[in-house]
């Protein structure tokens, strides 16, 4: 991780650099920041996140591996990854069409689009929640006719999906479209001169000069997918061992009293946030050996 | 491939980028299209390999009609002035990506990689990423990527501009011995007048979206046909007068200018500083002069000299010639006589008083 961008964007390879530069700050300074900055992370997210795993086992590794292998909250764990598979990969396809029309080309409506992507973000979850309670439930405007074909949304997979995604499809745009400005029309130009179709361009010079922002826009999509409540409490209708997810069963657990379990499987959501941040780091090692990121200043080896 | 363009115009909104653009390319020529920053000629340049779409015109390429042709069927390699190597591909990757994108077999391309990496003089750097390799060698794997699918035509954009003035040098002599093994029509747009002399073959000179001036690096030296390709291609002084019956008389010089008839016409006469020379007797066609002050670099000496109607000129001449002039030192505040050995006169033209772009 020593010479590449991505690395070295970090406040991590910061202090080295610094002590040389001409903005390098009194010892004092630098050390009251990093107190502060470390300190402030480890009340407000190692403390929590080390408190999740102490209540977690506090009765016990064989109260906790039973907890976790309760029915219902497997079934919880299967539904929030399923939710994941199937929001993460179309928000993806959404989030780079998107930030390739608001990038590459001037239309009419273009300021348009850009706001109504930033709609979720806006929003409440609950309500995202109940626009589709109010168009695909009982008494919503097409939710009689899906009754009579038996077409299930609204406390089933398919609603939880569709609220899922409506919260978390800014997500990878706007990670995106800052990323595909930067990279530049002449690299496009390049290819273009060089034979490449307007297909080829995109996938080979493109989407990989701007792969850090989309792996940083999935990664985020996936986190808030697999952690999202409020929407998807209101569309799930919460049936136990149906329609509940890892939050959900989290939530159910803690009104149940039954603090060491909530804890035990808000333990596995935090062990699934930690497995992609795992992930993003070994993606970024694997890639960034040899090249920079877009973006970075090029570096000089005569 | 010869390169036709016939009336090529492209319009950025109000501005007219290129206005009535006609020009001819000899097959295996190195042409250069020079001209300040707004004169044009990187749009034209742009409009030849397809990356912009002209308003009207034709481009012909050979014997074939491009001007419709998309991009990416054109066959033209381009090299741009910041190279637009992809940074996530190697160096070997950079170059075969025209190749794979024409789905030559596995073979055919590593050879042609092979061979273009020691073409220019990449050996060894097949393997590096883009920001691993110096800046001349950025611009040499812009080139063998530009030149792997065998192209009709090569065209670079300021080829020289991202570089250092050492490297800049020695590229340019290089990209000339190149050319001469390769014979690849090519075109380069530059601003650098030096470059453009002493690179291509013929020079189109371009001011305000039009041609200025076009021809051998020598003719337009030797001849330049405007006020502003004069004063384009380097220093010049000024002498400002008038002409009647075929005779122009600047500041009390007598200068024949066949253009002028009957009536009085302005105009102005152009002398490079190379061109003046300095004695210390009156002679015919000279004008009386002051020297006002000399900077002195070496082997030639600039000296900064004023007319008696107040006009300031400048003279470039051998420190041995100048000391010739006054062998106690002191030239001075001295008086001499300056004698164009090359005047060119042109009318004033009313609208343009001085010409843009220096």
């Amino acid at each position: 991780m020593a010479s590449h961008s991505v690395g070295a964007a970090l406040p991590s390879e910061e202090p080295r650099q610094a002590s040389t530069s001409v903005f390098a700050e009194p010892a004092w300074v630098r050390l009251l920041l990093i107190v502060v900055g470390v300190g402030f992370l480890g009340v407000v997210v190692i403390l929590p996140v080390a408190l999740v795993f102490e209540q977690a086992f506090a009765l016990g590794a064989g109260f906790y591996l039973d907890a976790i292998r309760d029915p219902d909250t497997v079934s919880a764990l299967r539904l929030t990854l399923t939710v994941a598979a199937i929001v993460v990969p179309l928000n993806a396809i959404f989030g780079v069409a998107a930030a390739w029309a608001i990038t590459k080309f001037d239309f009419r409506g273009k300021s348009i689009l850009i706001t109504l992507i930033d709609l979720p973000l806006a929003v409440s979850p609950v309500v995202a929640g109940l626009i589709y309670v109010l168009i695909f439930g009982a008494q919503g405007y097409i939710g009689p006719w899906m009754r009579e074909h038996d077409i299930r949304v609204i406390f089933a997979l398919p609603g939880i999906a569709l609220a899922t995604t409506f919260v978390t499809f800014p997500l990878v745009a706007r990670s995106l479209i800052p990323v595909m400005q930067d990279v530049g029309r002449e690299y496009e130009e390049a290819a273009v001169s060089l034979g490449a179709s307007g297909w080829r361009t995109f996938w080979s010079v493109t989407l990989p000069q701007a792969k850090w922002g989309l792996l940083y826009g999935i990664i985020l999509c996936n986190a808030r997918a697999m952690g999202e409540f409020g929407a998807v409490a209101v569309v799930s209708g919460k049936i136990t061992g149906k329609t509940d997810t890892l939050p959900l069963r989290v939530e159910k657990l803690d009104k149940a009293f039954d603090t060491t379990s909530a804890f035990a499987v808000a333990s596995m959501l935090v062990a699934l946030a930690v497995v992609t941040l795992v992930l993003k780091v070994i993606v970024e090692w694997r890639t960034s050996d040899h090249e920079s990121g877009p973006g970075s200043p090029a570096r000089e080896h005569v | 491939m010869t390169i036709e363009i016939h009336h090529l115009t492209k319009q950025f909104g109000d501005f007219t980028a290129v206005d009535d653009v006609s020009m001819r390319v000899e097959e295996g020529s190195l042409t250069a299209l020079l001209g300040p920053s707004g004169s044009g000629k990187t749009t034209v340049l742009r409009m030849i390999a397809g990356l912009e779409v002209p308003d009207g015109g034709r481009i012909v390429v050979g014997d074939r009609d491009v001007t419709d042709v998309r991009a990416q069927d054109r066959n033209i390699g381009f090299v741009f002035q910041q190279y637009a190597l992809f940074k996530h591909m190697r160096v070997q990757d950079n170059i075969a990506f025209p190749l794979k994108v024409r789905k030559w077999k596995k073979d055919a391309v590593r050879e042609r990689v092979a061979e273009l990496l020691a073409l220019l003089r990449l050996d060894g750097l097949g393997g590096r990423y883009p920001n691993q390799i110096s800046g001349g060698q950025r611009q040499r794997v812009a080139l063998a990527r530009a030149l792997a699918a065998r192209p009709q035509v090569l065209l670079l954009d300021e080829p020289f501009s991202a570089l250092d003035a050492r490297v800049r040098d020695e590229l340019r002599e290089w990209l000339r011995g190149l050319h001469e093994q390769l014979h690849v029509t090519s075109v380069f747009v530059t601003h650098d007048q030096g470059e453009a002399m002493e690179l291509a073959d013929e020079v189109v000179v371009m001011n305000q979206g039009r041609v200025a001036q076009s021809g051998t690096p020598q003719s337009i030296v030797r001849e330049p046909n405007s006020p502003f390709v004069m004063n384009f291609l380097g220093r010049v002084n000024e002498l400002r007068g008038e002409a009647k019956h075929g005779e122009a008389t600047l500041e009390g010089l007598r200068v024949p200018f066949p253009g002028a008839n009957g009536s009085t016409v302005p105009v102005v006469g152009y002398v490079r500083p190379r061109c003046l020379e300095l004695t210390t007797a009156a002679a015919a066609g000279a004008l009386p002069v002051s020297v006002v002050r000399v900077v002195s670099s070496g082997d030639v000496a600039k000296v900064h000299l004023v007319t008696r109607e107040g006009s300031s000129l400048v003279a470039e001449l051998d420190q041995s010639a100048l000391d010739g002039l006054a062998p106690d030192g002191g030239v001075e505040g001295g008086e001499f006589h300056a004698r164009p050995k090359d005047i060119r006169v042109f009318e004033v033209e009313p609208a343009v008083a001085r010409p843009a772009g220096d």
